[in-house]
Order: structure tokens, then C-alpha cells, then sequence
């Protein structure tokens, strides 16, 4: 019995990481090429959830068949936020600290909006299959969560051959590497940005698609999401993609196992005490190449 | 050092209000004035004079909340001596994360991210210690009206002690400004590594700035309770209180002393205002203003509206 239940606490720990991967890994491209912190990542992801929520019960159609008008949408929004707010910043040469004061402007926006539009109550769709499980003995399969960790890593993968192989991948690349040179060989920089900051919205618009049938939707759902990525890419080393996996199943672990034979309170003190006791001790994340 | 007189005027003037037979909610709206100016310039002292942006200072306003009240509740010690004790452990907490952060380097948005997260585990341990904190539902504060338990039938002696706090606070950081230990801080906002090379002990100063700013907001946070009589781990711990100061300084002018203050008179009465006039749920539209107010300032106004005030002026 007890095996089992610490077997089933190892399941659950990788599904949770299978959430929080597909958050995060958006935020930690965008920094990994702008060098600017997104904070309102998960705000992108509550719009989203608005939008899944809209669409599916406009058209009474399953929240996962919203994904292929939820992710354009989010693309665009992404590079409309990096065109009109973080472009003019790097454009007038401003620090560090406006580009945060901006965003946390943006969080602020984007939360209350969402208020006003939507009001302060909890939403969700009920989906059937999302919430059943499959057992294989001795663990059960929460079928939506194994939809999301499914999706993360193929996410995952897919986002390595891309930037392995893809042009555009590689252009991206090269920008991250040297500006400058980049700009020397002929690269439009600010189309790399705008379609990078794309690509990571449209990563939380796939999160967001896929999160809906789990999680309730309400204008502050979206910041927890943000703190836990920013805990992962910090764990994994800014700008790591293998870090940042390697991120999101430490802290799902620890919120599984801590969360299951303490309590989820104690769960989210623990990850957030990792995250000071690393960003102490060693702030260039655990898996610097 | 000339003090400013203005000051000193505006000080006097403030005393001198209560005259007036003004409705107390008035007295609501300049309390809330004052503390919010209050606790941006204690902000200041450590995010706007060394730049070591603190996006969790709510931690402090909620330490030194929770701290008192708990005394006062199970104890029955008196708020003035819970202050102490609420001031000494927020100290205690600034210096647990501050010393390390500042000793191995945390800077710039991590050391924002360091203090996020230090807000956050703050209010996951005051929630689920419920058996002592009331958890998520928080603390009433029983009504006894005296002196001795910092509890008062009318607004007129908070408004007075919120005065001379605010007046204390800004006097503290004038005098900083103006002084061996402000530039200091300064040439570490300016560059931290440059100011090491010169000679500066820069985790010192940082860490002085620090414990001023946090033991001026625990004070903050003694008041809020005793004011609002009701304090839970969600408005006290939680991001947007860190936010607000943040923005109340930064929309003032955050390398300013009256920076702060300034920010607090535009936002604090046009968000009242605007509660009042739209009555929206949790005045989501003064937040949404606020925002897009911040954003205009951070782009388009380094030194805040006290910066555009002081530009026009020389003009």
C-alpha cells in the first residue's frame, strides 16, 4: 500500500511537471532571447482561458478543439505587448527597472480588465473525459493531466528540432548569441523579437487551452503561474531549455510529495524556499552548460 | 543643510485640518494618504535611493500586523510594546534574506524575485498555520477603546499619528538624501560595481538601506491593524499591497524624498474618487488606471510626475 501510494505520488509529481513545463518554457525563450523578463506570462495564460471559456461555450464545442483559434490570437497579442511596450523601452535605451515598472503596468491592466469583462467569478467547462481516469495498476492516469504532459513534451521536443534545425530557429539563435552580429549578417531583429515574444504567447495560449478542463479561470488565476515559472527557469538557469525541464519536474516533485504527505501550503513554501536558497547560492540555475 | 521649509509648512497646515468639521470619512481618505505616502518612502529609502527594487514589501507591512496583533490577542500585549517586538522581527527577516542576497550578488530583477517569493512564503505559512492565524479568514481585532490598546472612537488621533509618522519618515529621507551615507546609495544606483571600486562597502549600505526601509514599513503595517481592526494573510502578505507601494513611489519620483508623497496624492484620493463615482467591485478600474498610469511613467517619465513638476519649473 504504501509503495503504491509513493508510486502514485512519483505519477503525479511528472503531471504537474507536465503543467508547469509548458508555462514555463514560453517565459524562459523570451528571456533566453530579449533578455527580458515576461511577467505577465501567466496573465497571457488567464486571457486564454477566457478565450477557450468563450469560444467553448459560444459554440458549445470541447476546450481542446479551441487550441487552433486560441494559440494565433495569443501570437498576436504577444507581439502586439512586445511591439507597443517592450520595443519602445529597448528603443529609448531605459533600464532595467522600467521594463519591470511596465510590466507590472501590464499586470495590472491585463488582470483588471479581465475583472471588468468577466467579473471576479470562478469559471470553468466541465469536460467529461479530461476528468476520468485510466488505470494501470497500481497508479491511475487523470486523462486531462496525461493530455498536458503528453503535450509538453512533444512541445519540448518539437521546440528543439525547431531551433536545431528551423531557419527561423536558428536565426533566433544567432540573436541570442550576438546582437550585434546578428544585425551585421543581415537579420531583422526586430522581426525576431516580435515573432520570439509571439512564439512564447502562443505557448501559454497552448497551456491555456489545455488547462481550462483542469483549472478554474478567474482574472488572478493567471500570477501563480507566472511566480512558479519564474522559480523553474530560475532553478534550471535563465535562458536553459533543458534547465527549465529539468526545473519544472523538481518543483512538480516537490509540490506532489510535499503537498501530499504535508500539506500544499507547506508545498509551495518549500519550492519557494529552494528558489531563494538557489538564487543565493548558485544564481546561474543548477544545470549551467 | 537647509530643511526644507515647505515641508515644515504643509506639516502645519495638515495639523491644523482637523479644525474643520470635516465628515470622517475625509479623515479616512488623508489617513490612507498618509500611510500610503508613509510606506512608498520608506520603500524609497532602499528601492529608489540604492535601486534594489522590492517587489515584497507587503512581507513587512504583514509581519509587523500579524506580530502585534497576535501579542495583543493572545497576551494582551499593548500594540505600543507589539510594535517593537513586530519592528525587531521584520528586522530579523530583512536581514535573514537581505544579508546573503546582497553578500553573494543578488541583484537586479532577482533580487525583486527574491522578495516576491519571500512575500508569498510568508503568506503560505500564515494561512496554513490556521489554528493560531485564523488562516485565509484572518484576525478581528476586538474593539476596546483606549490609549493603552491603540484603539481610538474617532479618526482625529490616527490621522495625528499618521501625520507625524509620514512627517518622521520623510524628514529621514531627506536627511539621507543629504548625506554621506544618501550618496552612497546613490553611487550604487548608479553602478554598483563602480561604487564597490571606490571604496564603498556596498552589502553595508545595502543592508542598512534595507533594514531602515523594512522597520519604518513593519510600523506601517502595526497601524494598518490597529486602523482597519481586521488584518488577513491575502491583503497584507499578498502582491498587489507590494505592488501599490511600488507604483506610489515610482508614479512620485523614486530618487526623490517627496517623490513618494507626491505619487500618494495623485493615486491615493483619484482612486477614492473613482471607487466612489463608478462603485465598481473592488475598484477594478482604479487598478486598471493604475496600471496604464504606471505604464505612460515608466516609459515616458523616468523621474516620475514630481520629475515633470520640477522640469516645467525650470522652464
Amino acid at each position: 500500500m504504501q509503495s503504491e501510494l509513493i508510486l502514485q505520488v512519483v505519477v503525479n509529481g511528472f503531471l504537474t511537471a507536465g503543467v508547469y513545463m509548458l508555462v514555463a518554457v514560453g517565459l524562459n525563450m523570451i528571456y533566453g532571447v530579449m533578455r527580458v523578463f515576461n511577467y505577465a506570462q501567466g496573465e497571457l495564460v488567464m486571457l486564454g482561458m477566457y478565450g477557450a471559456y468563450w469560444i467553448s461555450t459560444l459554440f458549445n464545442v470541447n476546450p481542446y478543439l479551441t487550441l487552433p483559434a486560441i494559440v494565433p490570437l495569443l501570437f498576436m497579442v504577444g507581439v502586439g505587448i512586445q511591439r507597443f511596450m517592450v520595443a519602445p523601452l529597448v528603443k529609448r535605451r531605459l533600464p532595467p527597472e522600467s521594463h519591470v515598472l511596465t510590466m507590472i503596468g501590464l499586470i495590472f491592466v491585463l488582470q483588471y480588465s479581465a475583472m471588468l469583462v468577466w467579473t471576479s467569478d470562478y469559471r470553468n467547462v466541465v469536460v467529461p473525459i479530461a476528468t476520468t481516469s485510466i488505470s494501470i495498476p497500481p497508479c491511475q492516469f487523470p486523462i486531462g493531466r496525461l493530455i498536458v504532459f503528453l503535450s509538453s513534451v512533444s512541445i519540448a521536443v518539437l521546440m528543439f528540432f525547431f531551433f536545431k534545425c528551423a531557419k527561423m530557429g536558428k536565426i533566433i539563435r544567432a540573436t541570442c548569441q550576438d546582437r550585434e552580429a546578428a544585425v551585421y549578417m543581415g537579420i531583422n531583429i526586430d522581426r525576431v523579437e516580435a515573432f520570439t515574444f509571439g512564439l512564447g504567447a502562443a505557448l501559454a495560449g497552448v497551456a491555456a487551452g489545455l488547462l481550462l478542463p483542469l483549472y478554474y479561470v478567474n482574472p488572478f488565476a493567471g500570477f501563480p503561474f507566472t511566480i512558479i515559472s519564474f522559480i523553474i527557469v530560475t532553478l534550471g538557469g535563465l535562458g536553459n531549455f533543458i534547465g527549465a525541464i529539468m526545473g519544472s519536474l523538481i518543483i512538480g516533485m516537490v509540490e506532489s510529495v510535499v503537498g501530499t504527505f504535508i500539506s500544499p501550503e507547506i508545498a509551495s513554501a518549500v519550492a519557494f524556499t529552494i528558489f531563494v536558497l538557489v538564487l543565493i547560492l548558485k544564481p546561474s540555475g543548477l544545470f549551467e552548460e | 543643510m537647509p530643511f526644507p521649509r515647505n515641508l515644515l509648512i504643509l506639516t502645519i497646515l495638515a495639523a491644523v485640518i482637523p479644525i474643520l468639521p470635516l465628515p470622517s470619512y475625509f479623515f479616512h481618505i488623508l489617513i490612507m494618504l498618509l500611510l500610503f505616502s508613509y510606506l512608498s518612502t520608506a520603500w524609497t529609502i532602499v528601492s529608489g535611493y540604492a535601486k534594489q527594487i522590492s517587489l515584497g514589501h507587503s512581507s513587512f507591512v504583514g509581519l509587523g500586523a500579524y506580530v502585534s496583533t497576535l501579542l495583543l490577542i493572545y497576551f494582551g500585549v499593548t500594540p505600543w510594546f507589539g510594535a517593537v517586538a513586530a519592528i525587531a522581527v521584520s528586522l530579523a527577516v530583512a536581514v535573514l534574506i537581505g544579508f546573503p542576497a546582497f553578500k553573494f550578488g543578488v541583484r537586479g530583477p532577482y533580487f525583486s524575485f527574491a522578495t516576491m517569493a519571500l512575500a508569498a512564503i510568508l503568506e503560505s505559512i500564515f494561512i496554513s498555520a490556521r489554528k493560531i492565524t485564523g488562516g485565509s479568514l484572518g484576525i478581528s481585532i476586538p474593539y476596546k477603546e483606549s490609549w493603552a490598546y491603540f484603539q481610538f472612537s474617532s479618526k482625529i488621533p490616527y490621522y495625528y499619528i499618521a501625520l507625524l509618522t509620514w512627517f518622521l519618515a520623510v524628514t529621514l529621507a531627506f536627511s539621507i538624501e543629504r548625506n554621506w551615507f544618501g550618496y552612497y546609495l546613490m553611487a550604487i544606483r548608479e553602478d554598483e560595481d563602480a561604487a564597490e571600486a571606490v571604496g564603498i562597502n556596498v552589502t553595508r549600505s545595502k543592508l542598512i538601506a534595507l533594514l531602515l526601509s523594512v522597520g519604518l514599513t513593519a510600523w506601517g503595517g502595526v497601524f494598518y491593524a490597529q486602523y482597519n481592526l481586521y488584518i488577513d494573510p491575502a491583503t497584507l502578505f499578498g502582491l498587489p499591497l507590494s505592488f501599490q507601494i511600488a507604483t506610489t513611489s515610482t508614479i512620485g519620483n523614486p530618487k526623490r524624498w517627496i517623490g513618494p508623497t507626491i505619487g500618494a496624492l495623485v493615486l491615493v484620493p483619484f482612486s477614492e474618487i473613482l471607487r466612489v463615482v463608478t462603485g465598481a467591485t473592488f475598484g477594478s478600474l482604479s487598478f486598471l488606471l493604475y496600471g496604464a498610469l504606471l505604464i505612460i511613467v515608466a516609459r515616458f517619465l523616468p523621474n516620475g510626475l514630481h520629475g515633470l513638476m520640477t522640469e516645467k519649473a525650470k522652464q
